[in-house]
């Protein structure tokens, strides 16, 4: 099948708050100590950040991440993290070194993306958060 | 603002579209079918077999992914496996019901993706293989 075109847009903060705000999820713009921006969002309920990260070194592909994270349940937290990423596709578990249970969604980009792709991440991101 | 125009995507990816752009990543590939029928690229690369498919369907694909599985006789347990999702973007591991280590990445791509993110995401994949 031939390449198609779509409609491409660069990932920003401000363009991630507004498709948040169109799939009717609370964000707000925030900063790191260091000054780096990201999103502080409310997903389903569940506190979460957003961040554009930019290629580097390490990574000379960038990503449009989410993180959340969550207080140990009963289980293990390494049984339960690995159960996680034996059953959901797009979204991994680990244990943060403060023993939180971290989720993490990363769609690397080299440019510009499909408006509809960041769209479907948005909405991969709220089936994890209702999952958990 | 972040609006970047159009831009040619594979929309959908077809597997045999990924497996030419394996080849052409120097990739072993070859497509082949489950038993109920779905499509996937059996691949080699640096001596290491793994399987890539598109979730999804053709019609509606969500994510180009990757998977390979390794016997659990090389010492990773647990906190090894937990350490390596926690460093590392863009893959994760798990042990399988059968105590074998599964390296898997799922790029989500709704709304399509580009050649030369297709052959970026390769180059990733076939790195983090080497990492193991």
């Amino acid at each position: 099948m031939p390449l198609g075109r779509a409609r491409v847009v660069e990932p920003t903060v401000p363009l991630m708050l507004a498709l948040l705000a169109e799939r009717g999820h609370a964000g707000a713009p925030a900063a790191l100590d260091d000054g780096t921006p990201y999103i502080k969002a409310d997903v389903n309920d569940r506190v979460c950040s957003v961040v554009i990260q930019p290629p580097n070194e390490e990574y000379p592909l960038g990503g449009v991440q989410f993180y959340a994270w969550f207080d140990p349940a009963a289980e293990p937290l390494l049984e339960q993290a690995n159960r996680w990423n034996a059953d959901h596709l797009f979204v991994k578990a680990s244990v943060s070194d403060n023993g939180k249970l971290e989720l993490a969604l990363d769609m690397p980009f080299d440019g510009p993306v499909p408006r509809d792709g960041l769209l479907q991440l948005v909405d991969l991101w709220a089936a994890a958060m209702d999952a958990i | 603002m972040s609006d970047a125009g159009e831009a040619e995507v594979y929309a959908p990816l077809t597997v045999h579209e990924l497996a030419a752009l394996m080849a052409e990543a120097g990739h072993q590939a070859a497509v082949s079918r489950t038993d109920d029928g779905t499509a996937y690229v059996d691949a080699t690369v640096d001596d290491v077999r793994y399987l890539a498919y598109v979730a999804g369907g053709a019609d509606a694909p969500e994510g180009l992914c990757f998977s390979a599985t390794f016997r659990r006789d090389d010492g990773l347990g647990d906190d090894a496996i937990n350490a390596w999702n926690g460093a590392r973007r863009f893959a994760r591991l798990h042990l399988t019901e059968d105590g074998d280590v599964r390296v898997e990445w799922a790029v989500p791509i709704g709304g399509g993706i580009s050649r030369a993110l297709v052959l970026a995401c390769l180059d990733v994949w076939r790195h983090r293989l080497g990492e193991l």
